[in-house]
């Protein structure tokens, strides 16, 4: 049993290398119980406390993450706050957001192995439990593989499988399905079913609610670093998506993506249309593999002018080189693409289409908003820069580094760069990834106003929330056909 | 292991750190490598990744508390460029050139910008390793080419001579000052106003 | 071992590659050994060749082999004992051919042929301490996202229409060496996180699941150079096979 006795906690950013942004997020006067083998969802707006909450009871508090620290920590009635974070590692597994950033070896096998090597099991019993969890799991194809070349779905199992090997009794999942596409969410779903069959304890933070309603037992309402309601699981069966929205959470019940009703073009639509778009990637010098990653070839393709278009698929691959693609980035790229009956070039639509990335941190620069959005403009000038600023609800954050921003913000100030860039394009992938109700319906209203101001806006999203709320077309994306 | 020992006992985090900035500088090392193909522009490296390789050290010298990481850090630098066929040269250089740093970042208790820009202005000297093969070793290599004649092998020996060792070393220190004070400058630019240092 | 081919066992060991990578700069760019082991300049560029072709790396060998040939015809062209300044540089430029370039190919093939994680327990047997280790896994590890950031960022600044520095000379480094750095700050905190929650921070002593077997051809190559240190040593003590082997 998992216990937090009237604990409160604030974030000091000495010896951390956080940004002052993600120092939110502190608790106060937090009480709570977790029943063994039980599934609790944490959930609450970006800043709420969940994440915090979760290091908490593996140990990254405080023993990574500093701060002033008050209350008890108890789990299985051994207090946490002294215990060494190896010792937590034998009982306790956490899985986190970010697929690419969680994994410490270049290879799958070594990777499963790793917790177990770190706690000096014997080479022969790790090897065995390797092959139980693969069997378990359904990841023997996956093993002995280079992590770079799996998918984002595929690296997630494999942070699952190697918490695994340790036979865990806690899990902890932070965000886990933040960065995935509906297909590898509902993936990682059968591996958490799982878990909750075996009977572990299972302690999610999410703000996608659909994929774990009806596996959990409890959730738990966070605001601000203090809990605002604990619903058991009758409660839970009584609440609708109205409830939920009206609470600030994504709805409990989404279509797929690709089942949404869109037209993909109307007949009063003017298009610009891809006759043919081809691309592959060239082998490295070092490359002895085979391994193509990434081609694309699709015939036939249309896009409404001045709409928000989104684009979905049924999986992963291929939309973001398709992205890049339609951007002009892709040199080698072998295209046909018409607009308004003429040939639309690959370095004319190098200055026509603007693209926010999934990761916003690749493409901030300067070291103040104002300068991000300055240099963004054709001629720099101040004054617009600000308007732009007004738009996206920035302007008090005019001063201050682009990093220093949260997720939500970095996104608006990557739309105020798109909208300062007068180009007539804007293409966004992924742009709700980890955004929690609030920020994602200011995100729909800002495609919204894109589209006023005549842009066409093309989407690649898996959000389906998102879709239903800001989308007007949609086309289902295969990357070969 | 108690919160007091591990103030001084390396830790994985502190591992960790290494092999990021290690990786860091390195491949701004292989970046400029290329330049390598043209003898007359090789004693560049002296100048151009100590002043960019300035940043991403500052950086880490933030993270740099305890004994032992800078020195590691030199080593590896040392490793990798055996292993992209320098020879095992570079090793003793590095040892040599790490634990001075190491005596100089302690000199400045960990908090001394002055203390921290001189010692990776002496932290740059890891660079030189790539050098021996060149330098020094190029007189056994006449030797057994003995039957080229004196006035060739005097004319050769004078390009690659042996005083062209310090004048590298020194450059190496001198721009790795001068990357020291770049990182310090970016540092409190960017990372500071973010909040991340 | 930046894009390991896995699944497929390399030729020889790790160890044996180590040795090798020591070795070959030893005596072909230190001269270890002097005129008796002449001959062993001659063999280990034919070794480092060798690996990289059956190691179907093929463009590299055939750089190596082309090089090779162009500087062999070159050098038996010009006559010898002349002075001037193209000639040193076709000194040094042989120099750099028969000494760094079979080094440099030798490590084509370690790099080329080697996962990170073989060539991590090949240190590990040779007794190199965690402390090293460690690092270096994050090293191979960091190797390949730093490529895929810069890419990202590449593209990006592209995309924004920034050429180099755009308006600003130092704009190189600011613009694209500092997001670099931002990105991997973040993407170390998340793996620290990641790491420490798996036990990284272990006093115990840490196993390891890699095992590696010794084959003939590494014997093979070890007895190699094993003949040629020794042949070094005896030298240092006055017996020389100079008259014996002397080509």
């Amino acid at each position: 049993m998992i216990e937090l006795k009237n604990v409160s906690f604030t974030y000091l950013s000495e010896n951390s290398d956080e940004s002052s942004a993600e120092l939110n997020g502190s608790l106060s006067n937090i009480d709570l119980r977790i029943e063994k083998g039980s599934f609790v969802l944490l959930t609450g707006p970006s800043g709420c406390g969940k994440s915090t909450l979760l290091r908490l009871i593996n140990g990254l508090i405080p023993h990574y993450y500093s701060g002033k620290l008050e209350g008890e920590v108890v789990i299985d009635d051994e207090p946490v706050n002294d215990k060494p974070l190896c010792k937590s590692a034998e009982k306790i597994g956490t899985v986190f957001q970010n697929p690419r950033s969680q994994f410490f070896n270049v290879d799958t096998t070594s990777e499963l192995a790793f917790l177990s090597e770190n706690l000096g099991v014997e080479a022969e019993i790790i090897k065995s439990r390797i092959e139980q969890t693969a069997e378990s799991f359904q990841i023997k194809n996956l093993l002995d593989r280079s992590i770079f070349h799996l998918s984002d779905g595929e690296k997630q199992k494999i942070a699952c499988a190697s918490i695994e090997v340790g036979k865990p009794e806690i899990i902890l999942l932070d965000e886990p399905s933040a960065n995935l596409d509906y297909h590898a969410t509902m993936q990682l779903r059968k591996l958490i079913a799982q878990w909750v069959r075996q009977g572990r304890t299972v302690i999610a933070a999410e703000h996608r609610l659909f994929y774990l309603w009806d596996l959990i037992d409890r959730v738990v309402l966070m605001d601000d670093g203090k809990i605002i309601k604990d619903y058991n699981k009758n409660e839970l069966n009584k609440l609708s998506d109205n409830d939920l929205s009206e609470l600030g959470l994504r709805s409990a019940h989404s279509p797929a993506p690709t089942e949404i009703e869109l037209p993909v073009v109307t007949t009063d639509d003017k298009t610009l249309t891809i006759n043919s778009l081809r691309f592959g990637y060239k082998q490295g010098f070092f490359n002895r593999s085979k391994v193509n990653n990434n081609i694309i070839d699709i015939h036939n393709m249309e896009l409404a002018l001045g709409k928000i278009t989104a684009i979905t698929a049924a999986n992963g691959e291929g939309k973001t080189t398709f992205l890049n693609c339609l951007c002009g980035l892709e040199r080698r790229s072998k295209d046909d693409i018409i607009i308004n009956g003429a040939p639309f070039k690959r370095r004319n639509r190098l200055n026509s289409f603007f693209m926010v990335m999934q990761d916003t941190n690749h493409q901030l620069f300067t070291d103040s908003v104002l300068e991000e959005v300055m240099i963004s403009l054709p001629e720099p000038n101040e004054d617009k820069a600000l308007k732009i600023l007004e738009s996206v609800d920035l302007v008090c954050y005019k001063e201050r580094h682009p990093m220093a921003l949260s997720g939500g913000q970095k996104q608006r100030l990557a739309i105020a760069c798109a909208v300062a860039s007068e180009r007539d394009y804007i293409l966004f992938d992924e742009p709700t990834s980890g955004l929690d109700y609030g920020h994602m319906k200011e995100i729909a209203a800002l495609m919204r106003q894109l589209r006023n101001l005549g842009k066409t806006v093309i989407i690649v999203t898996h959000d389906s929330e998102f879709i239903e709320a800001c989308c007007e077309r949609k086309v289902n994306f295969v990357s070969r056909g | 292991m108690s919160n007091q020992t591990k103030k001084y006992f390396i830790g994985g985090r502190d591992l960790i750190n290494i092999g990021i900035f290690t990786a860091i500088i390195f491949i701004i090392t292989m970046a400029v490598m290329p330049l390598g193909f043209i003898p007359v522009l090789m004693p560049l490296y002296c100048v151009i990744i100590p002043v960019v390789g300035g940043i991403p050290w500052m950086l880490f010298a933030t993270k740099v508390k305890k004994l032992g990481m800078v020195f590691i850090m030199s080593m590896l630098l040392g490793l990798l460029l055996m292993l992209t066929g320098m020879g095992w040269y570079a090793l003793p250089v590095c040892a040599v050139s790490g634990i001075i740093t190491e005596l100089i970042l302690k000199l400045g208790a960990y908090k001394s910008k002055k203390h921290t820009v001189i010692a990776h202005g002496v932290f740059c000297t890891w660079l030189f390793g790539s050098y021996i093969p060149l330098i020094f070793m190029a007189d056994t290599y006449w030797q057994q080419n003995a039957d080229y004649g004196e006035e060739f092998i005097s004319s050769a020996k004078s390009i690659f001579q042996i005083w062209t060792a310090p004048v590298l070393i020194a450059l190496c220190v001198a721009f790795g000052i001068l990357g020291g004070l770049l990182g310090l400058k970016i540092m409190k630019k960017h990372f500071a106003k973010a909040g991340i240092v | 071992m930046l894009k390991g081919d896995y699944g497929k066992k390399s030729f020889i060991n790790p160890i044996t590659k180590l040795v090798l990578l020591v070795t070959l700069p030893a005596f072909l760019m230190g001269g270890l050994g002097g005129t008796d082991a002449e001959i062993f300049t001659l063999i280990f560029p034919l070794v480092s060749l060798f690996l990289l072709f059956i190691s179907k790396n093929l463009k590299a060998g055939m750089v190596g082999l082309l090089m090779y040939i162009a500087v062999i015809i070159a050098w038996s062209v010009l006559p010898s004992g002349s002075d001037g300044i193209f000639h040193i540089i076709l000194f040094i430029v042989v120099g750099i051919v028969t000494g760094l370039l079979p080094c440099a190919l030798m490590s084509v093939y370690v790099i080329s042929s080697t996962t990170a994680s073989e060539f991590i327990t090949g240190m590990k047997k040779l007794f190199i301490p965690d402390v090293i280790t460690i690092p270096m896994s994050v090293i191979f590890r960091f190797f390949p996202t730093v490529k895929e950031e810069i890419q990202a960022i590449n593209k990006a600044m592209t995309m924004r229409g920034i050429r180099f520095g755009g308006r600003n000379a130092a704009g190189i480094l600011e613009y694209r060496l500092i997001p670099i750095l931002m990105c991997s700050l973040k993407i170390g905190d998340e793996l620290t996180a990641a790491a420490l929650t798996r036990g990284l921070d272990s006093p115990r002593k840490r196993t390891n699941i890699c095992d590696t077997r010794f084959r003939f051809q590494d014997f093979f190559l070890l007895a190699l150079c094993f003949c040629a240190y020794l042949v070094w040593v005896l030298s240092l003590f006055g017996i020389h096979f100079g008259e014996v082997v002397k080509l």
